[in-house]
């Protein structure tokens, strides 16, 4: 739920609707490690936001967070996949590129949600950073105008108008 | 006298026509042997399929996705070397950098981006990156680098990230088959 509701600054650009969200706001089923803190760079902390985008067919509803923990990339690996398991997602690519980069996806079938989350190690600033996404299409049938059906109007004739 | 002469002038002539002629022929042949000797790797033979200027392309959308991960690798090409500036250095390795920054590198990477779908028509990026000779797991890095740039420039916009770039992104990455959702 969205707190402050109706008082809430939010962003629209073309078919695109963003909210940024404060940390008790992000998606419940999607985890964070109790370190966790909104990653912080050059110009300050990272804004967190909710997404719609509205296409023709669908609308599309993304929740994005940048986050940093302290714990090294292996503890946190290790960390979402019990939590996600436990959660009930389902790994669908997990790969590990290089000691301090990794990527994870989940979903539920049920309900065809994603969760992306690309983690990085910054060993200079003893933190691992998490950007994780969470997607889910909402599908879309615009509404089919009715037509309104027109009167006919009896024009008077030709005759009568000139009497 | 006059026809001695041409022969002590013309026979040095004659042989340096025939060396010249001999040294030809050796650089054919050596020529021929050594392109028989270094047949084109399985990727190059790929790459030679893409447009011209693609793999320049690709490799500047590499260096520029290199810098917002600390300047590490992304797909196989070589990460960012900061310069010698050491306050740019610290910016790249310690993701210090700004969202003037990021702008930049977003606007970049739309440039070359959009380059590489005129150079390559109707090809997707996976099938681009397959034909430049990347794995699979080089593939996915190069993907989930350029999705997560479309997520963390929006996530910066207050900041003064241009959000047209980052809509723009998400556009070119459709055009090119990325599934973003």
């Amino acid at each position: 739920m969205v707190k402050n509701f109706g008082q809430r600054p939010f962003f629209r650009f073309k078919d695109e609707l963003r909210l940024e969200i404060d940390r008790d706001e992000w998606p419940t089923d999607v985890p964070l490690m109790p370190s966790a803190t909104v990653n912080v760079l050059g110009d300050g902390p990272f804004h967190n936001y909710w997404l719609l985008v509205f296409l023709p067919d669908m609308t599309v509803e993304r929740t994005a967070g940048w986050w940093s923990m302290p714990e090294s990339l292996d503890d946190v690996l290790k960390f979402y996949e019990v939590e996600m398991r436990t959660l009930g997602w389902q790994m669908q690519e997990s790969y590990r590129f290089s000691e301090r980069r990794a990527s994870v996806e989940y979903c539920r079938p049920e309900t065809q949600v994603k969760v992306s989350m690309s983690f990085q190690r910054w060993e200079t600033r003893n933190e691992t950073t998490a950007l994780i996404s969470r997607t889910l299409k909402h599908p879309y049938i615009p509404p089919v105008a009715e037509e309104e059906p027109v009167e006919e109007i009896v024009e008077p004739a030709l005759e009568e108008v000139t009497k | 006298m006059n026809a001695s002469n041409d022969f002590k002038t013309n026979t040095p002539i004659h042989f340096t026509a025939t060396l010249l002629v001999a040294i030809a022929a050796l650089t054919v042949i050596a020529l021929s042997c050594a392109l028989t000797i270094t047949t084109p790797a399985p990727q190059v033979a790929h790459a030679a399929s893409l447009a011209s200027g693609t793999e320049g392309l690709l490799k500047q959308t590499a260096l520029h996705l290199s810098k917002m991960q600390g300047g590490e690798s992304i797909g196989g090409f070589p990460g960012f070397e900061p310069p010698d500036d050491e306050k740019y250095k610290q910016r790249i390795k310690n993701k210090n950098y700004s969202a003037r920054d990021v702008n930049d590198w977003v606007k970049e990477i739309n440039n070359f981006l959009k380059q590489i779908i005129k150079k390559n028509p109707r090809m997707t990026l996976e099938e681009i990156l397959t034909k430049q000779g990347l794995t699979a797991k080089q593939i996915e890095e190069f993907t989930f680098a350029l999705k997560d740039t479309e997520l963390a420039a929006r996530g910066m916009a207050r900041y003064g990230v241009d959000y047209a770039r980052a809509q723009a992104l998400r556009e070119l990455l459709i055009e090119l088959g990325v599934s973003l959702w």
